[in-house]
């Protein structure tokens, strides 16, 4: 069926073509494998925990008025907000949930 | 294929999820299924991802292997459907016009001797996922396009004209590479 030498210069150049693979790809399957998510899931979550810790720590430097219980956000240390936002934020009530659902 | 080889054994064994069987299969057949996934890749990270989903998938269907056929035909197997799910994500498969289609005249032979396999892989990683997709199947797989397009959800004349596009291309850049080697030499 290939009688084209551009699939023949493919086909014989590449297809027992192998490669040497980085050593994290095993690590990440056996993770898998024992159901662990993989090291580039954790960073994922890592990163989306951190930048929900600094939008929490900026809303409750800024805009502490609305009273809600407070338990995970409660403890960062509100100087450690990246950008003081401007005052009188009254639009923002789903970060104080977040930051509780990601204390767990 | 005769009796039982030590390498039918080594299946066997991860068959009950033995890890240091795991881990031997592994070593002796990424190279090569890492061939594979840079053929279908766009860049080697993008094959990184399709290796480890493809060893994930092997092991975790490993039962599935009745030794009918070669194993690494198998797993081979198992690593193209990765690819194709892994672009099926983001990536559609679009018919485009024919064009006409004139074979090159250089002997394969002479091509193969002044161009590495890594600047051929690198030719087929530049074309577009859905002209590298139907490519590899095609001329590599060896798939028709009647399976090509079952597999992919198009027409057989997507199939068609995708590859005519990608040979197209992949003539261009082979004889632009074979013919400055021939001008250095």
């Amino acid at each position: 069926m290939t009688t084209n030498n551009i699939d023949k210069i493919f086909k014989s150049g590449l297809e027992n073509h192998s490669a040497e693979v980085p050593e994290l790809v095993w690590e990440n399957v056996e993770q898998q494998l024992d159901g662990r998510s993989s090291n580039r899931r954790v960073w994922l979550v890592a990163a989306s925990v951190a930048l929900l810790l600094g939008v929490g720590a900026a809303w409750l430097s800024t805009g502490g008025s609305q009273p809600e219980p407070q338990t995970a956000g409660a403890t960062v240390d509100t100087t450690m907000a990246p950008q003081p936002a401007p005052a009188q934020i009254d639009y923002a009530p789903n970060y104080a949930d977040s930051a509780v659902y990601v204390g767990e | 294929m005769t009796g039982t080889t030590d390498f039918d054994e080594l299946v066997r064994q991860c068959k009950k999820n033995r890890r240091d069987a795991q881990s031997k299969l592994y070593k002796l057949l990424s190279p090569r299924l890492f061939g594979v996934c840079l053929r279908y890749a766009g860049n080697r990270s993008e094959a990184e991802d399709i290796l480890q989903d493809s060893f994930v998938k092997i092991f975790t269907k490993i039962g599935q292997f009745d030794f009918k056929g070669s194993f690494e035909g198998w797993a081979r197997r198992v690593v193209v459907n990765c690819a194709l799910s892994y672009f099926r994500r983001d990536s559609r498969l679009y018919a485009v016009d024919d064009i006409a289609e004139y074979d090159t005249q250089l002997s394969p032979d002479d091509v193969l001797s002044a161009i590495s396999g890594n600047e051929l892989m690198q030719m087929v990683q530049q074309l577009t996922p859905q002209y590298r997709t139907v490519f590899n199947l095609y001329a590599i797989e060896g798939f028709s396009h009647q399976e090509i397009s079952k597999m992919l959800n198009i027409s057989e004349g997507t199939s068609k004209s995708n590859l005519s596009r990608a040979r197209c291309m992949l003539q261009e850049k082979v004889e632009a590479l074979y013919g400055s080697r021939r001008k250095n030499v």
